[in-house]
């Protein structure tokens, strides 16, 4: 959805506006970062997932948008004077995606602002008691991870030369659902890049061998999700983890919490044999 | 000519089937806190089959829906212990990752639908559909398809059998409380896993109902599961999350909001519209419309 | 013969343990006290048997035969009812149906008009009660509707789980009597309690729990003049 929103700033901006692309790439950004404010707002405040259908059924209100308004060519798409140089994007998207990871790094390991969004994942009321609110924090690190990916839609935009809004809204809800199974919910910094290096691969080489089967590909994707999700409570990347670190003789820290009630003794047995055994 | 009492009319009969849309969707999340991404899925499927009975059997597809229930049922009561195990355990977030796992069940049915069904919307042919009930007087007249008024019937219909289910039966009173504390249920004898397994069961099955009521008053492809999807989100948001009694109210709310944008604006604007509104909402009312969602 | 036999078990909750190799038995119509301080076992203890936690080894047998593995619904069937700590009622459903909830099977079923008589007789102010929801009843009237839930039961066995806990001192006398009552009436009762004191007066015998293990045993008189005991628990 911010991608889109990216996107369309920069073509809307550069072709009827006639502004420098270098000019609209800092815009997108910017007005990913206020749509996800605004978003934000009224469903973070909610503990649970509100937000995750939230934000899909935004992006869907955005696409009908892009697909009834003049000013953003309708189901036809926006096509951009072509600029014929993949290095120069290549740079681009090399500078933002590394300028994202040294400020998230920066933000969540060294500053306080990585202290607050911990405490408020391991336990909210806690870091309310602590002064800390916790909506705000959610609401920052929404913005915070809507900016790059507006910026990311921005040279998407000029570089591919041609949006709609299917390309630009349409396939983000699948996208996140797999970062999701891969890296189970848990929020590192490394477990979302290899989620999206994983789909992006799987896309490029989808579409280079297998772009008649589109239908095959949702039933395989569909089924990769499923069967991950199923089996590997803490996703592929966290079930990487857990196994090096357990083939090094570590304890992890992540599944401390003790979750135990009725319904769910059968499966405590299951785990907990081998740990006895 | 006063358009009003019909933008009114309308809106109550699209209300109707938002119902039946969003009530299975906000009981499975009352009482086992499961947001189903696949709702529209079991909606397109239940519409499928009744589209292909109904080509078998000639029957009409009100007459098919009790065989659809069980079907459905049937499918709802299997998959269950596969949801259980994904939103139960040591997992860092067990409703995104019941989230995640149903939104691949709903591409693997998508998927499956578009190979099996193809691309072509299709439509239920039923007796109803021909007539309608014409009321004028003067300057006022309104027009009520017999289809319709069935659909909305079938909604009230399967709202008084939840309603009598959960209130005046020992096993509804035995769903509240596994909603309410799920420990203590068990201490009172609720098999939790079976209790799940059948209220997961009728989900489906009023879900695929519902499915062939859509494909005998509009039509259905195996793509626009998805839309059911977001409708039956926006109903259940809209009544608080999981918070049964507001689902009605909602959904007819909703459907007068499209009645009267399709009329006195345009159609195209109508998703856009409801998410502004659920926006509103939730900014003043985190918790719905009544504020007693989860 | 006893009526519960639990046979050392161990429970962990991931990698912590809370129980190690705890072991003791109830006969039929005694009242047993299991005695220990915050953290020591004791609701771990009583989960167990009620089948809402699984010991990962050791078992728990009732009436001969065995019932740890099985999960809580079916531990409740075979006659074992708990009284939580806490209450935990259901807070949005009324005080009748909470107690109806307590004749949920069938077994209980047939005799529930009878014993929501007998638990209405026992405590008059859920009769005065019937349609309010639970969440709006005083604390000592919740704790009167979680025992009466548990009686609805029939159960063979009834487990208390610190039900003085967050009560005024006159209501603390008043569960004491309530149990001391239902246990003249020739009950089988296993208490869990921190208040020393009550619990050691009223019952037939006693188990102290430390970190997880059974450190002593006694009837109650023996346990009020252990030395040990006394200075421990008694601030003596």
């Amino acid at each position: 959805m911010f991608f889109g929103v990216g996107a369309y700033t920069t073509a809307i901006l550069m072709k009827l506006g006639g502004w420098a692309f270098i000019l609209t790439v800092p815009l997108g950004g910017l007005f990913a970062g206020i749509l996800a404010f605004f978003v934000g707002l009224p469903t973070l405040r909610l503990k649970g997932s509100y937000f995750a259908i939230g934000t899909w059924a935004l992006a869907l209100a955005l696409q009908q948008l892009a697909l009834i308004l003049d000013i953003t060519g309708g189901p036809d798409g926006m096509r951009l004077p072509p600029y014929l140089n993949p290095s120069y994007f290549y740079y681009w998207m090399l500078g933002v995606v590394g300028g994202t990871f040294a400020l998230y790094w920066i933000l969540l390991e060294w500053a306080p602002f990585g202290l607050k969004v911990r405490a408020i994942r391991e336990d909210q009321d806690g870091a309310m008691a602590l002064g800390i609110n916790p909506t705000r924090v959610k609401v920052q690190s929404f913005v915070l991870s809507a900016v790059p990916v507006g910026l990311l839609g921005s040279i998407y935009a000029y570089w591919i030369t041609f949006i709609d809004p299917l390309s630009a809204f349409g396939d983000i809800l699948t996208d996140q659902a797999v970062v999701m199974a891969v890296v189970g919910g848990l929020g590192t910094l490394i477990g979302p890049a290899i989620g999206a290096v994983i789909v992006f691969t799987f896309k490029t080489l989808f579409w280079a061998y297998l772009s008649d089967y589109q239908v095959l590909y949702l039933i395989i994707l569909g089924v990769a999700i499923a069967l991950t999700v199923l089996f590997l409570p803490n996703g592929l990347w966290g079930t990487f983890i857990n196994y090096r670190d357990s083939s090094r003789g570590m304890r992890t820290q992540s599944v401390s919490r003790p979750r135990i009630d009725a319904s769910e003794h059968s499966d405590e047995q299951e785990k907990g044999a081998p740990e006895h055994g | 000519m006063e358009l009003l009492p019909q933008v009114i009319l309308d809106g109550i009969l699209i209300g109707g089937i938002y119902i039946t849309i969003a009530i299975g969707f906000s009981l499975v999340f009352g009482v086992m806190h499961i947001i189903d991404f696949a709702v529209g899925e079991w909606i397109m499927l239940g519409a499928f089959l009744g589209y292909y009975l109904n080509g078998w059997t000639g029957l009409d597809p009100f007459a098919l829906l009790p065989v659809v229930f069980v079907v459905f049922f049937g499918i709802g009561y299997l998959i269950q212990p596969a949801i259980q195990r994904v939103i139960s355990g040591h997992r860092g977030n067990p409703l995104l990752m019941g989230l995640v796992f149903t939104f691949g069940i709903m591409l693997i049915i998508r998927g499956l639908g578009l190979t099996i069904f193809g691309f072509y919307s299709r439509s239920i042919p039923s007796k109803l559909a021909a007539s309608s009930w014409l009321f004028e007087k003067g300057d006022f007249f309104l027009t009520v398809p017999f289809v319709r008024l069935a659909g909305l019937a079938f909604a009230v219909a399967i709202t008084l059998v939840l309603h009598y289910m959960l209130k005046k039966t020992d096993f509804g009173t035995g769903v509240r409380a596994l909603a309410q504390h799920k420990e203590s249920a068990g201490l009172m004898g609720v098999d939790s896993h079976k209790t799940n397994c059948i209220i997961y069961g009728i989900y489906v099955g009023i879900s695929a109902m519902t499915g062939v009521l859509v494909c005998t008053i509009f039509s259905m492809t195996p793509m626009e599961g998805g839309r059911y999807t977001v409708l039956a989100f926006f109903v259940v948001v809209l009544a608080g999350m999981g918070y049964l009694p507001g689902v009605p109210w909602a959904a007819l709310f909703l459907g007068l909001i499209q009645s009267i944008f399709i009329v006195y604006l345009s159609a195209s604007y109508t998703l856009l519209a409801v998410f502004v509104v659920l926006y509103i909402i939730l900014l003043i009312s985190p918790k719905g419309l009544f504020g007693r969602g989860w | 013969m006893n009526v519960l036999e639990v046979d050392n078990i161990s429970v962990r909750y991931g990698d912590i343990q809370a129980l190690w190799d705890v072991g003791f038995g109830v006969r039929e119509g005694q009242l047993v006290t299991i005695l220990g301080t915050n953290g020591a076992g004791k609701t771990t203890t009583l989960k167990t048997i009620a089948g809402v936690l699984q010991p990962f080894s050791g078992n728990v047998r009732f009436n001969g035969s065995l019932i740890s593995g099985l999960p809580a619904h079916e531990v409740a069937d075979a006659g074992i009812s708990l009284v939580p700590e806490g209450r935990q009622l259901f807070p949005q459903l009324n005080v009748e149906d909470n107690l109806r909830m307590g004749s949920y099977l069938k077994r209980t079923k047939v005799r529930r008009d009878q014993n929501l008589k007998s638990v209405y007789n026992l405590f008059p102010v859920l009769a005065e009660r019937k349609k309010q929801e639970a969440q709006t009843l005083s604390g000592g009237e919740q704790q009167m509707l979680a025992i009466g839930r548990a009686l609805m039961q029939d159960p063979k066995l009834i487990m208390f789980d610190e039900p003085s806990l967050g009560l005024a001192p006159i209501l603390v006398q008043e569960v004491f009597n309530i149990i001391r009552e239902l246990s003249r009436q020739g009950r089988t009762i296993l208490l869990v309690e921190q208040n020393v004191h009550q619990a050691l007066k009223i019952s037939d015998y006693c188990y102290v729990l430390e970190n997880g293990r059974i450190v002593h045993e006694g009837t109650g008189k023996d346990l009020e003049q252990d030395p040990k005991v006394r200075e421990a628990y008694l601030g003596i």
